[in-house]
């Protein structure tokens, strides 16, 4: 049965969020997949829709897009989350500066034995290289999550806006052309080693 | 008496089941008045079972009043064996049957179509209660309980018709799907977005501790605490 009919506003939310972790701050190249939701803002009074409602869009009469609701709030209906394939995003290393190590020593199981802790903190350069291969302009928002072992210093172009620990930037890519953003971490690098305690090896010419 | 009250409201769940409320106008001896409800499926929640008196005559309020009210379900293992049988009936009917001429067929199909989708909630539960009259009179008894039954729910569907760029236009519909054994006609209908509880985590857990390590059981507890779930009604 037909429940309602009314125009609306439709937006594009899309967002690549980029975390992390000591391990993957050092990787040659990365790949971050673009997350797009379609906010459709409806015109007269709320209805509520349950999630995973199917939505079905259509243009020029054929349709050209299924997906599902996630949800409602107020005159908002939010679709599902969906990968945006048209939009690549690389991520490149450009530069490592591996500081100095600080090494200490922790107790291992076997009292003859201690674990050799290195710690360094190093600098490194990305760069992050987004292509819209869209027919038409498009606004992403690109976030940077700073972890406890990995932490922001700065970037070109600056952030548009700072929320502890993450860092936003609103961008404007035109049909076919790339936007380019670098970045500067600081990463704490660890390595554990377990090694005999001087005391305790013995001397071969003994 | 065996009654069976006119359903007149109907509110179904997005996650399927609904609540049922029925009425009635009754017309009642002096003594005990005992009423058998016709038409309650095995799907009907008991617990939510209730029935209020609205008295035609506002002096009647002391001297009708409901005593009892009597509800059951039939036994699940049983209630299984007949529909099997039921089922294997007409397996037989439709392998053995020698004649199977045009007329036969379709009222063989239907028959055995019907038992293939019958199931335990297309039975009939019990919902009986006792009114107590001090003297002769007309009440009017409105029932309402939960039915728990998966195969009636109702989901929207969205067309979107993209104008330009930035505007569009939207319709919503509403799809009411019921592959129960009961039928609800000329009903006022409403919707609400709501799922039935699921078993609960006791129920759960003695089913899965004796296959389940220690560890495992620990980790499904904490997915089992409850969640929130408010009934949202929908405004058409």
């Amino acid at each position: 049965m037909n429940w309602f009919k009314a125009k609306c506003k439709l937006t594009h939310d899309r967002k690549v969020s980029l975390q992390y972790d000591e391990n993957t701050v050092t990787s040659n190249k990365l790949n971050w997949e673009v997350a797009i939701k379609y906010v459709l803002v409806k015109e007269g009074e709320p209805k509520e829709i349950p999630p995973k409602s199917p939505m079905t869009f259509y243009k020029a009469g054929l349709p050209f897009l299924f997906l599902s609701t996630s949800g409602t709030i107020g005159n908002k209906i939010i679709s599902e989350e969906l990968i945006d394939d048209d939009i690549l995003v690389d991520d490149d290393i450009i530069e490592i500066k591996e500081g100095k190590p600080e090494i200490t020593f922790e107790d291992a199981r076997d009292p003859k034995e201690h674990i050799e802790v290195r710690t360094r903190f190093d600098r490194i350069t990305r760069r992050i290289t987004i292509e819209n291969k869209l027919d038409n302009e498009i606004n992403l928002v690109l976030e940077f999550k700073q972890t406890k072992d990995v932490t922001f210093i700065k970037s070109d172009p600056e952030p548009s806006k700072i929320e502890q620990p993450d860092y936003k930037y609103d961008l404007k890519i035109p049909s076919e052309e790339k936007s380019r953003v670098s970045f500067e971490f600081q990463a704490k690098i660890v390595s554990r080693t377990t090694k005999i305690k001087p005391a305790f090896i013995k001397d071969s010419k003994t | 008496m065996i009654i069976d009250p006119k359903v007149t409201r109907l509110i179904i769940f997005n996650g399927g089941g609904g609540i049922v409320e029925r009425e009635i106008k009754l017309g009642l001896n002096q003594g005990t008045n005992e009423f058998q409800i016709q038409n309650i499926p095995a799907s009907f929640d008991p617990n939510s079972a209730d029935i209020k008196l609205e008295y035609l005559n506002s002096d009647d309020q002391e001297f009708i009043t409901l005593q009892q009210t009597i509800v059951s379900l039939p036994d699940r293992a049983n209630t299984q064996q007949l529909i099997d049988r039921e089922k294997s009936a007409a397996k037989n009917i439709i392998t053995y049957s020698i004649d199977f001429t045009r007329e036969m067929r379709e009222q063989i199909s239907t028959m055995c179509e019907a038992s293939s989708y019958r199931t335990y909630s297309d039975t009939n539960g019990k919902f009986d209660f006792i009114i107590n009259a001090k003297k002769e009179g007309e009440v009017i008894i409105k029932i309402t309980y939960f039915i728990a039954d998966l195969r009636m729910k109702w989901q929207t569907t969205l067309q979107v018709n993209l104008t330009d760029d930035n505007e569009a236009e939207i319709e919503g519909f509403i799809v009411v799907d019921n592959h129960t054994g009961f039928s609800y006609n000329n009903v006022d209908l409403g919707f609400a977005i709501f799922e039935l509880p699921a078993p609960s985590s006791d129920q759960v857990q003695s089913e899965s501790a004796s296959t389940l390590p220690m560890e495992q059981q620990a980790v499904n507890d904490l997915n089992f605490q409850k969640r929130t779930q408010r009934m949202k009604n929908l405004m058409l």
